[in-house]
């Protein structure tokens, strides 16, 4: 495997790969970036030495300018969820010879050695260009799970193994030279690591450099990419799939929409696909595994296995076993192989969701499938309140043209009694995170004010 | 009903801030972090409620869209100036 070589082509050097809005500064091609990143690399070298740099950026062409800068100083990126200033202290207690790499709008209040990315960074001229080569077995980044189940937690990511993956998900999504990704997730989450920082490495793929939030961002980039003429990729989230249909904004020339980070409902697949005129592929993973399976989920209801991944039980649940996951991450969910062919699965609910209610069982993974397939239901959500296995359920329901009554009506047609909330609550969203995540807390200040 | 009076109402109908009152959002607090407390996905329901009651599409990449967000008077300037005629 040359794990240790970039995937850059050297014959498209000068091409244009990382794309600007066309109102900014224009394109990046291969050539200028790594000029960029090998004038990057002396300042770091010049501000201290380190193992370690917490990566903050937020634009995707920083993130990757960064990364590649780091790892080809033999370092790790660090890649925390949230940039609130006990997380950074946190990192800085526990790992040694540490810096921090951000592209503004952020204070920091640290001892650390500080250096901001400015996405104006100058090139240097240089005759020859000086392409990274990274060991397979170097430490590249550190990923760390939301919290959203207690503790941030480490997860150590080498080289190889990241060359491994990637190109596993370049295959699945059918990636190369003539696709450019629009990304709206941070790169400081696996799904973002996968797509603003892997795919472009080590795909091939091409990069759209601003970060992509409010839906006329997103239009306006999809057009001016379409016009380039290569495929466009959108890489996004169901928060940002709901806030894209409810815009009401057109999108033309997708050639593929790309969501992971929380569960997609069926019906919101269906909407986004009938809508932007493209498929709508879901990507299976946590931070642990990276990313292992897809579906098109408008379509499919099961997932497809990456070649080469196997799912295999043990007595305390699933693992994922491949080559280049050779920690065995376990996955916190309850699955079904597809007994005809273990190449599918289907899931059934995080380990967390089980419940039991007046001696049936059940998991909120599929209370909240059911409630989220209700036409008119936008976003929802069933909670178990307190400690006590068999209390009432709760629910929250976002549906601006539904009553109480029509909802329960639609819910007692395909759950049990036992499990039709009560009290369903009306609101009118629910507190997600960036990641389109739903912290407990959010969630218990919600209900209060129901109450 | 003044536009930095009608654009507090929008904030807490749209994001459901049910404890607080429009005269209580302070015109110069920041509005996101410190002061009232927003996230980016607040800020994404409010561009929808934006573009729905005022024909404004907010975009990450015009110039000063931290400054736009900063508070409720920047937000109220901006949407007074470029609103759609009713």
């Amino acid at each position: 495997m040359t794990a240790e070589e970039f995937n850059f082509f050297s014959s498209g050097l000068d091409d244009d790969w990382l794309y600007h809005q066309a109102k900014a500064a224009g394109n990046i091609s291969r050539r200028e970036f790594f000029s960029r990143v090998d004038g990057f690399r002396r300042q770091l070298t010049r501000l201290a030495d380190f193992k370690f740099a917490i990566v903050l950026c937020q634009c995707p062409v920083n993130a990757l300018t960064a990364f590649t800068a780091v790892a080809a100083n033999g370092a790790a990126v660090l890649l925390p969820a949230s940039s609130k200033p006990e997380q950074i202290k946190l990192l800085e207690e526990k790992y040694p010879e540490i810096i921090l790499i951000h592209d503004g709008d952020i204070k920091f209040n640290s001892k650390l050695p500080v250096i901001e990315l400015n996405s104006k960074l100058k090139s240097h001229t240089q005759a020859e260009v000086i392409i990274p080569t990274i060991p397979a077995g170097q430490l590249v980044a550190i990923l760390f799970t939301s919290g959203s189940t207690g503790e941030p937690k480490e997860n150590r990511k080498y080289w190889g193994d990241m060359v491994s993956v990637s190109r596993l998900l370049q295959a699945r999504l059918e990636l190369g030279q003539q696709d450019c990704l629009l990304v709206t997730v941070p790169p400081q989450h696996a799904y973002g690591f996968e797509t603003i920082i892997l795919m472009p490495c080590l795909g091939g793929v091409s990069l759209y450099i601003d970060k992509l939030f409010y839906p006329a961002d997103i239009q306006a980039a999809i057009g001016e990419i379409a016009a380039t003429g290569l495929s466009v990729n959108l890489v996004t989230t169901p928060v940002h799939l709901r806030a894209l249909l409810d815009s009401g904004l057109k999108l033309a020339g997708l050639r593929q929409i790309i969501s992971s980070s929380a569960p997609l409902s069926k019906q919101l697949a269906r909407q986004v696909e009938k809508q932007f005129l493209a498929p709508l592929m879901e990507v299976f993973g946590s931070t642990e595994m990276t990313s292992i399976a897809t579906r098109r989920t408008a379509h499919e209801s099961e997932w497809q296995l990456y070649p080469g991944v196997e799912l295999k039980a043990d007595e305390s649940g699933w693992l994922a076993v491949a080559a280049h996951l050779p920690q065995l991450p376990r996955l916190d969910d309850r699955i079904e192989l597809n007994a005809d062919n273990k190449r599918y699965f289907s899931f059934l609910g995080r380990n967390s969701d089980l419940i039991k209610v007046a001696g049936k069982r059940t998991s909120l993974q599929y209370l909240n499938e059911c409630l989220l397939e209700i036409p008119g239901v936008i976003d929802g959500v069933f909670l178990v309140i307190d400690d006590r296995q068999d209390s009432r359920l709760q629910a929250l329901a976002v549906a601006p043209t539904l009553s109480k009554a029509e909802i329960l009506a639609a819910l007692n047609r395909v759950i049990e009694p036992a499990f039709i909330p009560r009290p369903l609550h009306l609101v009118s969203g629910l507190p997600r995170n960036g990641a389109g995540k739903l912290p407990g807390a959010a969630i218990v200040e919600l209900l209060k004010g129901q109450q | 009903m003044s536009i930095e009076n009608e654009v507090a109402e929008m904030i807490i109908e749209v994001l459901n801030l049910e404890d607080i009152k429009a005269d209580e959002i302070g015109v110069d607090e920041p509005l996101f972090g410190e002061g009232l407390g927003l996230d980016s996905i607040d800020a994404l329901e409010l561009s929808l409620a934006i573009g729905q009651r005022y024909g404004l599409q907010i975009m990450a990449n015009d110039a000063d869209n931290q400054q736009i967000f900063a508070t409720l008077r920047s937000l109220s300037e901006y949407i007074d100036t470029n609103r759609s005629p009713a």
